[in-house]
């Protein structure tokens, strides 16, 4: 029952952390529930182990001893006597969520985690929803900070927003074209460009490939990014950023990853669905998309597969409407 | 050598003499096996050393038996002893007179047979602690939370984990629940009967499940006197009901 279990148990799947929580105790808790799930099978039928027992055979003034092999159940490799049949299971994480951040944590497991570094090496865009608060400052830009200065922000409208937004896109647009080292002269680079699949394959620093603005209530305003190669603490130094260049301040009260590469918020599993069997439909179901991901984003140079992109990732989408359930009522 | 003689010798391959677990000796000792049929859990008891080496040594008929069967009179059924004895299985060393004296001196005390079964079941740790330790701790229980007779006796039936645990955690939790969160005593002491696991909470948790509870879903102290589960629920799930009604509209 337990090697079963764990036969399935390879490939990728993606988690939704919870804010307030470090990923290393996500991974260690979707672990445990794991270990939980692959021992409680029953146990095996106790086994039979060849002795060689004296026996008398013969009967009457002459006994002959003699060696009869016989098969006695044995209690060597009773799970009384062993401890559970697994105890750890290699789970490895993708990009990392800092403690404050929620959403999509992707994770793998078993020989998955190869899959996890070819994700990594395929640099897809990633998705957040900020939320920002305008007229403070803090120290480490996010409200839970020491405050630094107080602003009044009467001033700010939503054309002002929209236009620091706009300049923001840009100017990391000029920064994707240099990180790709692309030629921009050749006409494959033009088309991609075109169709805006241009991005670093390598390191670089964080890239916006699209920002916009989704909800803007003085002083609260939702911002959608798509970006890469980023960590959480640069998307809350950007909103301080975009309150200093609106002549005012701002911090960063919530960040939500709502997609990582494939997986989305739909593909997420819940605190309550972190059990052996949800994470096994899980694996299965995102297997082929994942599979076919990486084949398209890794495999350059094959022409026929360039051409065909239906609904990238990353095109610039609507504003999502998944407030999510840990905004206040907006 | 002649043929009957050879045929004697038991060429078997000689037993490790020393090794981490107690798999290789299972198959050549009747008393684990026996342990093993009743529901012991060897593989919790051979990670503490001293444990497996006394298992090794005993007797099943001599000294054990005779635990069991005092076990069994006390009111612990069959398929518990199991569990039982892999968190207490410092029980055989203990002397069966001895077990008499505090079995005999609960009862003194007004605990009822299937009462004492219960609070034994629950703490395996129990009949381990001597006679003066057991009435040092009821005492102590009495003046720090100045309850009735009876009460008390509640309380541990329920808890018997109070009587074994150490007491500085009891102490820090009542000068919390004082001093800190600004209970009074009648307070307190109506929450601990209605839910006896505040005492041993952890004080850092308790703090925040309280500033929580009190500050951001602004719950008056009363309120909290009347559901002192709060104390015992996990904070984010506190955190997420609220901020779900408060997203219907309905905090």
């Amino acid at each position: 029952m337990g090697s079963r279990g764990l036969a399935r148990l390879h490939g990728l799947f993606a988690v939704y952390k919870p804010p307030g929580l470090k990923w290393k105790h996500v991974r260690d808790t979707v672990e445990l529930q794991l270990l939980k799930g692959v021992n409680a099978g029953k146990a095996p039928a106790p086994e039979q182990r060849v002795r060689f027992l004296l026996g008398p055979v013969g009967d009457g003034e002459e006994k002959a001893l003699t060696l009869t092999a016989t098969s006695v159940p044995t209690l060597t490799n009773h799970p009384l006597v062993c401890g559970p049949a697994c105890t750890s299971l290699k789970i490895g994480v993708g990009h990392r969520l800092d403690a404050q951040a929620s959403g999509v944590l992707v994770l793998g497991v078993g020989h998955g985690r190869r899959l996890l570094t070819s994700m990594y090496n395929a640099h897809l865009t990633k998705d957040y929803t900020v939320r920002g608060l305008l007229g403070k400052a803090t120290d480490d830009f996010c409200d839970e900070g020491r405050l630094v200065e107080k602003s009044t922000y009467d001033h700010v409208t939503r054309e002002k927003l929209d236009r620091i937004l706009a300049l923001i896109q840009g100017s990391h647009q000029k920064a994707l074209v240099m990180y790709s080292s692309l030629d921009l002269q050749t006409q494959e680079a033009y088309e991609m460009a075109v169709r805006g699949l241009i991005r670093p394959m390598n390191k670089s620093p964080m890239l916006v490939t699209a920002i916009q603005c989704i909800h803007f209530a003085p002083p609260e305003f939702l911002i959608q990014v798509q970006c890469m190669h980023e960590t959480q603490k640069q998307l809350r130094r950007l909103v301080h950023e975009i309150g200093l260049e609106l002549k005012t301040t701002a911090v960063c009260s919530q960040v939500r990853r709502t997609r990582d590469g494939f997986f989305t918020l739909d593909d997420a599993l819940l605190r309550t669905h972190w059990d052996l069997h949800s994470i096994e439909d899980a694996i299965q179901a995102a297997a082929p998309r994942v599979a076919a991901e990486l084949e398209r984003s890794l495999g350059p140079g094959l022409g026929t597969q360039q051409l065909q992109d239906p609904g990238r990732p990353w095109d610039s989408r609507g504003p999502s409407s998944a407030l999510g359930l840990e905004s206040c009522a907006g | 050598v002649s043929e009957e003689e050879a045929i004697q010798i038991i060429a078997d391959p000689p037993l490790p003499p020393d090794t981490y677990t107690l798999r290789d000796y299972v198959d050549h000792s009747e008393t684990l096996q026996k342990l093993v049929l009743l529901g012991v859990d060897l593989s919790k008891i051979e990670k503490h050393p001293d444990a497996a080496n006394l298992l090794l040594r005993l007797d099943f008929e001599k000294d054990i038996k005779q635990i069991l069967m005092f076990l069994k009179d006390l009111g612990i059924e069959d398929n518990q002893l199991g569990t039982y004895l892999t968190k207490n299985y410092a029980i055989f060393s203990e002397d069966l007179e001895n077990l008499k004296t505090r079995v005999a001196y609960l009862q003194s005390k007004n605990f009822s047979k299937a009462h004492i079964a219960q609070m034994v079941r629950n703490a395996p740790f129990l009949l381990s602690f001597s006679v003066e330790r057991l009435d040092n701790r009821l005492g102590f229980f009495q003046k720090e939370l100045e309850l009735s007779v009876k009460k008390t006796r509640d309380l541990v039936v329920r808890l018997p984990r109070l009587l074994t645990g150490s007491l500085e955690p009891v102490k820090e939790n009542m000068k919390v629940y004082r001093l800190e969160l600004g209970f009074k005593r009648n307070e307190i002491q109506h929450m601990i009967t209605k839910v006896p696991k505040m005492l041993t909470a952890n004080k850092r948790k308790l703090t925040e499940t309280f500033d929580y509870v009190h500050n951001v879903m602004s719950i008056p102290h009363h309120l909290i006197v009347r559901f002192p589960q709060v104390f015992n629920t996990r904070l984010f799930k506190v955190k997420e009901r609220h901020l779900f009604l408060t997203y219907l509209g309905r905090a």
